[in-house]
């Protein structure tokens, strides 16, 4: 029985710069039932069992408390969290897995580059088309936080899945706000990126869950793992407040 | 209990309506805005749409009188009452998903102090009937910022920018914050053309960057903003004593009885007193038939012109009764009016004035318990 449940991401980048960050300490990664498992172990870290899941229920199962801590993007705790940092704390940003979301707007509306500009735009759309400005997205709920503390309100959110930034030229969409790392795909698109339209910069990050199940043996190994990963300061703030 | 509340909205006459529970989602969106996405409750029908089910009576019976005046019915005072549910997410957690609204909707009726003050005098009465005692009333009329806004020199755009920015929270601060901010050098460039010139720009643009258009908005949507920004360039940022008169206004929080006179000092002090005299006179007058006709929820009253703004339905007049202590966030009584809702909705084919008023049985019930 293990003290302490940790999550990182199944597959891809994000699970090779995972693994070498835990490498960096000491610790291998050794994944049962060889590549396809989905339950591993830290080798060096006695007390911690490892899950290997998409970042997307990592981040969810982290709100939820179903395991300790976890890496997952800070774009979706953001979006799968009611009150974003409450449930889900990040103890530390690793530095890879880093991307923006973004407002994005065709670039033929060469008078918006802000979004008091398109809230004047919205409204003046609603005007002449009897109907509101669509935004593609998958990020429902950090968009509409950020637009709400930015005032502007002349919008109509529509959930995209994927080739959000193709919406505007399909007329799917008016709009969009995704995640970009280098702006390039949103060129591509005939797209630009407002002024003032960085809703989040995001990285991959060690996080913890609040209300996960928090024995001492619990505390005792994040305590012993973070100070491997020489990240002291964070562990102990978290346990702290525990 | 609940079978007795609405008893004093009978003397308006009109009928019993229960209209349609479930909705479009994008009737409400379109109409709020995404703000009250998070207190909808939603699904997706078998075509993949996004329905809801009725947030609160007073859109789908709007709905249902704009069906009837398009319908040709005869023009003319027309009241709709209700003792219905209605859904909504709730804010906080004890509060329930269905609720029962006891309330009436009435359309067509002149909009003035009088009909003002007796939607108010009607729901404080339902109130008091149902047994609540410890109640204090909140007031607001959503026409005097805008009224305002109006009456200063300001250009169309700028009056425009600031009634969208007061509906939303800190929006009129950043709005004015950002009126001193320098625009962007493609529009200062733009200073001083007529549509044609700016259109030429905008053409030497496109052809310059390799941009095409691509959008439902129009370049002529385009070209119309980009006036309005030079102008704005020109005119420089609000002047002082507009900003100073908005933001007297906005923050202006008072007893009822004394709020026309003080708005009168700060319509004088910006040289609109003239403009704002007949706004002024309509709260004073209404006030006072309250006070006078149903004074039982008047005793720490407040009133506020930003009172009421996220709101989206109501345009003037607008009220909340609460309990006391923590039941005070969720008052068991309220009501506007809301005169813009159906021309807006029907996209301007009927036009009438609308007031209504609404009780919460399970929150005076909850209000009553405390109040002991």
């Amino acid at each position: 029985m293990s003290a302490l449940t940790l999550a990182i991401p199944s597959k891809g980048r994000l699970k090779e710069k995972s693994e070498s960050f835990f490498a960096a300490a000491g610790y291998t990664l050794v994944q049962d039932g060889g590549e396809r498992g989905y339950r591993a172990r830290l080798e060096g870290a006695d007390g911690v069992s490892v899950l290997l899941l998409p970042a997307r229920d990592i981040a969810q199962g982290l709100i939820d408390g179903a395991f300790h801590a976890g890496i997952t993007g800070e774009d979706l705790l953001h979006e799968q969290a009611e009150t974003p940092g409450r449930q889900a704390v990040v103890i530390k940003r690793l530095g890879f897995g880093g991307a923006d979301v973004v407002v994005a707007v065709p670039n033929c509306w060469l008078d918006v580059s802000t979004l008091t500009d398109l809230d004047a735009a919205g409204a003046l759309f609603r005007q002449t088309h009897g109907r509101r400005l669509r935004v593609a997205t998958k990020y429902m709920r950090i968009t509409r936080r950020h637009f709400a503390k930015a005032s502007f309100g002349e919008y109509r959110l529509v959930y995209s899945a994927g080739a959000t930034e193709a919406a505007p030229a399909s007329g799917a969409a008016d709009m969009i706000v995704d995640i970009t790392s280098t702006g390039a795909t949103l060129a591509a698109n005939n797209l630009k990126i407002l002024d003032d339209g960085v809703l989040l910069k995001s990285q991959a990050s060690l996080t913890v869950s609040r209300p996960a199940d928090w024995t001492q043996p619990a505390r005792t190994a994040l305590g012993d793992l973070c100070k491997n990963l020489r990240l002291d300061h964070g562990a102990d703030a978290f346990v702290a407040k525990l | 209990m609940i079978t007795n509340i609405g008893k004093p909205f009978e003397r308006l006459g009109g009928t019993l309506v229960n209209p349609a529970i479930v909705l479009p989602a994008a009737l409400p969106l379109d109409l709020c805005g995404e703000s009250i996405r998070a207190r909808l409750i939603m699904f997706t029908d078998h075509n993949n749409q996004d329905m809801a089910l009725r947030p609160d009576l007073t859109l789908p019976v709007a709905l249902a009188e704009i069906e009837r005046l398009a319908g040709g019915a005869v023009r003319g005072e027309q009241v709709h009452r209700y003792q219905a549910r209605a859904f909504r997410q709730p804010i906080i957690s004890d509060e329930p998903m269905e609720f029962v609204q006891v309330g009436f909707e009435r359309f067509g009726a002149a909009s003035g102090h009088e009909t003002d003050a007796e939607t108010y005098a009607l729901v404080s009465e339902a109130a008091l009937a149902a047994g609540a005692r410890d109640g204090v009333a909140r007031f607001g009329d959503l026409g005097l910022m805008p009224g305002f806004i109006d009456l200063l020199d300001l250009s169309p755009a700028t009056k425009a920018g600031l009634v969208r920015a007061f509906r939303e929270d800190g929006g009129v601060k950043a709005f004015l914050d950002r009126s001193d901010s320098a625009a962007s050098a493609f529009v200062r460039g733009l200073a001083g053309l007529d549509r044609d010139g700016i259109e030429a720009k905008v053409a030497e643009r496109y052809a310059a960057e390799g941009i095409e258009h691509f959008s439902d908005r129009t370049t002529g949507e385009v070209i119309t903003r980009l006036m309005e920004q030079a102008h704005e360039v020109e005119n420089g940022a609000v002047p002082e004593l507009a900003r100073e008169t908005l933001e007297t206004v906005l923050r202006l929080q008072c007893p009822p009885a004394e709020a026309a006179d003080t708005l009168r000092t700060i319509a004088r002090k910006a040289g609109i007193e003239a403009g704002a005299a007949d706004m002024l006179d309509r709260l004073e007058l209404r006030y006072r038939l309250i006070s006078e006709t149903a004074p039982q929820f008047l005793g720490n009253a407040q009133f506020s012109p930003s009172f009421g703004r996220r709101f989206t339905y109501y345009d003037g007049f607008v009220f909340e009764i609460a309990g006391t202590g923590e039941r005070r966030a969720h008052p068991f009584g309220a009501g506007g009016r809301y005169d813009h809702l159906l021309r807006d909705l029907s996209q301007g084919r009927v036009d009438a004035t609308a007031i209504g008023g609404v009780i919460r049985p399970d929150r005076l019930a909850l209000a009553r318990e405390s109040g002991r």
